[in-house]
């Protein structure tokens, strides 16, 4: 099940999930959230690598960077990293979403979303 | 530090690249909502209810903050432990996307509800009548931190049917706290603690603005 833990195969199979980011676990912006909308910005850009150059792929629709790790199959962690290093490229825009600033006519509008499942 | 991957090539010429060509940049706000409760007690069909989208997987991998947690004879396993986590999405409309995240289930991850609930606009808490103390943890949390929630009571086939006030005074939940019944594999029945959910963060917001 999904809330379980998942048991990695033997040692060598395992990739250090912050391999790919030098590391780091933060990124410099931390208003990055699991929910933080990204979309692609600029010019494509043939110097990315290769997860660098999958995310500014994926994101040309807006997407949270939750939907960017399920997409690129690397923890959440990783994803904020990245991302972060994109928007500093000039690569990607983010929306940050502060559940203060969320009026009241949105919530009305999303109760009545919800209604009309 | 960047990896040999990386271009270092040229001496990126600053402003060029960042000027237009940009695709329409939409603003597209998202909100983010946490399904929390005791192992097992059906997030994720909750989850899977309500979406647009199958459920996503997505892992959340232990980094050193979380040493401690475990137990350290354990070394091994630790490095290697993510700790997966499913959300799913609905798109109100062109500038308002909800998530729904379901919390990982084991107490002994309760060092990553920060991050998941940074930031949440609300949790719907599902309690389970037979393992009502399962969700104590989650009932704890968001009290302590002032995030608005509603209890969803999960009834299970062939459990007891309890009344919601006997659930309400078992739980210890005031009466500011919506309580309400919520078969998670029944989407009418989550759509309801939903609402309800909505419904009680429009009346915080909206009894703090006319304070």
């Amino acid at each position: 099940m999904t809330d379980e833990l998942r048991p990695r195969a033997a040692a060598h199979d395992f990739v250090r999930p912050f391999v790919i980011t030098g590391g780091r676990t933060r990124a410099a912006d931390s208003s990055l959230r699991m929910e933080t909308m990204v979309q692609t910005v600029g010019k494509p850009r043939d110097d990315l690598n290769f997860e660098k150059a999958r995310i500014v792929d994926y994101c040309y629709e807006p997407m949270s960077i939750a939907e960017i790790a399920a997409e690129l199959g690397i923890a959440i962690g990783v994803a904020i990293v990245i991302v972060g290093d994109l928007v500093d490229d000039g690569c990607l825009e983010t929306t940050c979403s502060d559940p203060v600033e969320i009026e009241l006519s949105a919530l009305t509008r999303m109760i009545e979303r919800v209604r009309a499942l | 530090m960047s990896g040999p991957s990386e271009s270092t090539g040229f001496a990126a010429p600053r402003p060029a690249p960042v000027q237009p060509a940009a695709p329409r940049s939409r603003h597209v706000t998202s909100v983010k909502l946490v399904v929390a409760g005791g192992f097992g007690v059906g997030k994720t069909t909750f989850v899977s209810a309500v979406s647009e989208i199958p459920p996503l997987t997505t892992e959340a991998a232990m980094t050193s903050e979380s040493s401690g947690v475990d137990d350290s004879s354990m070394v091994n396993a630790k490095v290697t432990t993510t700790v997966a986590m499913d959300f799913g999405r609905i798109t109100v409309d062109d500038e308002l996307v909800m998530y729904l995240f379901g919390t990982p289930g084991q107490e002994r991850f309760a060092f990553m509800w920060d991050d998941l609930c940074d930031g949440a606009l609300g949790a719907v808490v599902l309690a389970d009548t037979r393992r009502l103390a399962d969700s104590f943890v989650a009932l704890d949390y968001f009290e302590a931190r002032n995030t608005p929630f509603v209890v969803g009571v999960n009834h299970f086939t062939g459990s007891y049917h309890y009344p919601i006030p006997e659930v309400r005074e078992a739980l210890g939940v005031g009466p500011e706290i919506p309580v309400v019944d919520c078969d998670a594999r029944n989407r009418e029945s989550v759509k309801v603690a939903l609402i309800t959910l909505l419904q009680h963060v429009y009346a915080i917001r909206s009894a703090a603005i006319s304070r």
